[in-house]
């Protein structure tokens, strides 16, 4: 098993209980997801729950899964969905941009990657963070994710051009946020 | 068409989301158009350099990965190779039970209603009860001026005109030869 064997192969072999299948595809995306996940709730332990959540429900419901779409995108759909889930239930306000404390990397960097900390990770990590919520999830599955704004129409439950909107209005208001941060135009 | 929905086609294009059609017409555009040229300039390497799925991403331990495969490798499997089979039995057997319980619960309506409409005919009453068996006694046949089983005509007659005979005892005789008795109601007393 190599690292080109197509999603969907390795998807099958895990669903008959291959380990090692299962264990090349988590390793494929989990940051991915991961950073998704933990940029939508700004809370590393709480990410740590969802994403979990996230690759059992893909387990038990991998007969849904449609083998013509991008396993990435079905990941990022079911990883969204937890997220609203659990904000629905706890009925947290979502006011991440006004709570200086839970700001940037500090605490949604992982302690491996806050040794080899780049100036500009933070600062993408601000800029995100500072985001809309709408725009920073339209944002996060377009860029993180690669999922076309087709399924994120679907995901997200919006009509097509209101997700292109958003994603219009986020890389304009992330750029705004480099700039405050003195990332002046980009070569 | 402004540029912002022009920004929004590069958006798709870039996605690989646009048709032949709607992808010439915005190359055709953005050929004539500096500032949606210099936006797609810039989109598209902020994709690579600044927000790249490695400035994205965020890494997790490998305690937590350790967990994460061992909880998947605890879940039971689904069965995805009948995944059609179950799906489409699944349907057979809902559709069957519906079948079922509706038929068996219109027999029971049916029943029912059948059931009650025999009570509710057993309960009528009717109105002209048939006449009750008369049973004869002796006055009703003395009423009925028939004489008494045994008396011929001659010991009728020789009762005379005082007896409480008010007719005249007929003897009929009838073509078998048999002989039957009655009394023609007939008012003798005067005579």
């Amino acid at each position: 098993m190599n690292e080109n064997t197509s999603d969907q192969i390795l998807f099958d072999r895990w669903v008959k209980g291959d380990r090692q299948a299962f264990a090349v595809l988590y390793d494929r995306y989990k940051n991915r997801i991961f950073g998704f996940i933990v940029r939508m709730t700004s809370e590393r332990e709480l990410a740590e729950d969802l994403m979990q959540e996230t690759f059992l429900a893909a387990l038990r419901n991998a007969e849904q899964f449609d083998r013509r779409r991008s396993l990435l995108s079905w990941l990022f759909g079911i990883a969204h969905k937890r997220t609203i889930d659990h904000f629905r239930h706890v009925k947290v306000e979502n006011d991440h941009r006004d709570d200086t404390d839970k700001s940037v990397g500090s605490k949604i960097e992982s302690p491996i990657e806050a040794v080899d900390n780049s100036d500009m990770r933070a600062m993408i990590s601000e800029a995100v963070e500072a985001l809309d919520p709408l725009q920073r999830e339209v944002f996060l599955l377009r860029e993180l994710g690669d999922v076309p704004f087709k399924d994120i129409a679907v995901i997200m439950k919006c009509p097509i051009n209101t997700a292109l909107g958003r994603m219009r209005l986020a890389l304009r208001n992330i750029r705004k946020e480099l700039e405050k941060r003195g990332v002046h135009g980009v070569r | 068409m402004e540029c912002d929905k022009w920004v929004e086609e590069g958006l798709l294009l870039v996605s690989d989301e646009l048709d032949e059609t709607r992808k010439t017409a915005y190359e055709s555009h953005v050929a004539s158009c500096e500032t949606c040229r210099s936006e797609m300039k810039k989109y598209r390497t902020e994709r690579s350099e600044v927000y790249s799925c490695d400035l994205l991403s965020l890494a997790t331990s490998k305690e937590f990965d350790q967990k994460i495969l061992d909880a998947c490798a605890k879940t039971p499997r689904p069965a995805v190779s009948a995944g059609l089979f179950s799906f489409a039995l699944k349907r057979v057997v809902v559709a069957t039970l519906f079948l079922v319980v509706g038929f068996g619960g219109g027999l029971y309506v049916v029943y029912n209603v059948e059931r009650a409409r025999n009570e509710q005919a057993a309960l009528v009453v009717p109105q002209n009860p048939p006449a009750a068996a008369q049973v004869e006694t002796e006055s009703d046949l003395a009423a009925r001026e028939l004489p008494v089983e045994g008396m011929d005509v001659a010991s009728a007659d020789s009762a005379g005109a005082d007896s409480a005979w008010t007719g005249a005892e007929a003897r009929v005789v009838n073509r078998g030869g048999e002989a039957s008795s009655g009394v023609i109601p007939v008012d003798v007393r005067g005579k």
